[in-house]
């Protein structure tokens, strides 16, 4: 996870504990459970996608009080409970699209996730809107996370995934289907 | 002394924090709070801003490449999560880099420093001695790196040319780095603040009317603000006449009567010409 995002939300945090506002207590407690998470339950090579599922909403939460109405978020999942999935992974395309999609977009950027699955198959779509700044889309199709990745899912998926990225000339897409092993 | 701020952060949360820790600091005053650098530029067209807080990744326009191009650069202080940058706030000069999350312990040092800042400029360019106003007939200002001796009666007007003034005696001029308006607060009651960029010497008028005051063969105008023409060419009317007929215990008075309605004037004057200054 981008150390950035930590230290932005600790300083939102900070606000809010010092606004006495009735959200502390929450973020506390969503922050902790992505570092217990992070930290200490996805050293498996594959964990439940429920978890993952968890991890997902836990950061969008934060991500969404850093930044307020700019965001309009949407997290659709219809997945089997029992499927697993290598940790971590379709968090970076979701970090990524808010650091690119919504962080540089002055007005409203639209984030629209969908999650399901199908027997042994999982299918990931994230599509953000493209900010109206032209370096936008270099940032996001070269990104070192994104390349990361895919090196991560040759690794583990191999021959069993399919890794999709587009872009209109409004939208970003990734699409990612993979067959659990 | 009141230092006016302005915050430029895309979140609204880190902005609200910055606006706190402001409020908790008596003499700074928080102008506005810009979520993008292009609200920022609109406001420092309008508004005299001594302090920044930039935040640098924000969309589009980045904190430290807004800032390089601003032509009158206010002092700044980074607020970033990205430890990465220090080098980028250092070599632009800034006061201080406040790493997020921004404690207020951390922020009063930002402050802090931002301060001793001020006053290490202010005694550069300040007179060495500030007496208070009419008991001495001398005050020293600093030129060429040497103190000069300047006779306060021989000071015939000053004028302001920006961040200097240009102090005019009868047979030279001096021009110092200093602002009009704290140089006027150091000199005796007899100087009157007649214009946003003119102080006169009452003592060496020779001639007045609404439209400005003649000393030597010179014509100083007198500023437009209506309060200001009302009050000026009344007082100095009996002022003069005072003066003239030599009655010391009647200018007295008139002096006191004349500095205080002229340090009213003179604040109404500022606050109705810092408008249109910038």
């Amino acid at each position: 996870m981008n150390p950035h995002f930590l230290f932005n939300t600790l300083n939102n945090l900070y606000t809010l504990a010092l606004q006495k506002s009735e959200k502390t207590p929450e973020v506390i407690s969503v922050l902790s459970d992505i570092l217990d998470y992070m930290l200490y339950r996805c050293n498996e090579k594959y964990v439940s996608l429920d978890k993952e599922i968890e991890l997902i909403e836990n950061y969008i939460t934060l991500e969404k009080l850093r930044y307020g109405k700019r965001a309009k978020v949407s997290f659709h999942k219809s997945v089997n409970e029992m499927i697993k999935i290598a940790p971590l992974i379709l968090l970076t395309f979701i970090e990524n699209a808010f650091k690119h999609g919504v962080g540089q977009e002055i007005n409203e950027a639209e984030l629209n996730i969908s999650l399901s699955s199908e027997a042994k198959n999982i299918l990931f779509t994230i599509r953000n809107t493209i900010p109206n700044s032209s370096s936008a889309l270099e940032n996001t199709t070269s990104s070192i996370g994104i390349l990361n990745v895919k090196k991560q899912l040759e690794l583990l998926y191999p021959n069993s995934h399919e890794l999709k990225i587009d872009h209109t000339e409004r939208h970003y897409s990734v699409q990612l289907n993979l067959t659990a092993q | 002394m009141t230092w006016r701020c302005l915050i430029i952060d895309d979140e609204d949360l880190a902005r609200e924090l910055i606006k706190r820790h402001l409020r908790e600091i008596e003499e700074f005053e928080l102008v506005a709070s810009c979520a993008s650098a292009f609200e920022a530029r609109k406001i420092l067209q309008t508004e005299k801003i001594d302090l920044l807080f930039l935040d640098i990744e924000m969309p589009v326009l980045k904190g430290t490449d807004f800032f390089k191009n601003l032509i009158h650069q206010p002092k700044v202080i980074f607020t970033t999560a990205y430890r990465e940058y220090a080098i980028d706030g250092f070599d632009l000069n800034a006061v201080d880099y406040l790493l997020k999350p921004i404690t207020f312990v951390r922020f009063f040092k930002a402050i802090e420093k931002f301060l001793s800042q001020q006053t290490t400029i202010q005694t550069e360019t300040l007179p060495s001695t500030t007496p208070p106003p009419s008991k001495e007939n001398f005050i020293f200002i600093r030129k060429d790196r040497k103190q000069v001796k300047l006779i306060l009666d021989s000071i015939l007007y000053i004028e302001s040319l920006k961040d200097y003034i240009k102090i005019h005696l009868a047979n030279k001029t001096h021009t110092v780095k200093y602002s009009i308006t704290a140089f006027h607060a150091l000199l005796a009651q007899n100087f009157i603040r007649v214009h946003r960029s003119y102080i006169v010497n009452a003592d060496r008028v020779s001639a007045f009317s609404k439209q400005g005051v003649e000393i030597e063969d010179i014509n100083i105008p007198i500023g437009a603000s209506a309060v200001f023409q009302k009050y000026l060419i009344l007082l100095m009317a009996s002022f003069f006449t005072s003066l003239h007929h030599r009655k010391p215990l009647v200018a007295t008075a008139m002096i006191d009567f004349v500095s205080s309605i002229c340090k009213k004037i003179n604040s109404s004057l500022i606050s109705d010409t810092s408008e249109t200054q910038h």
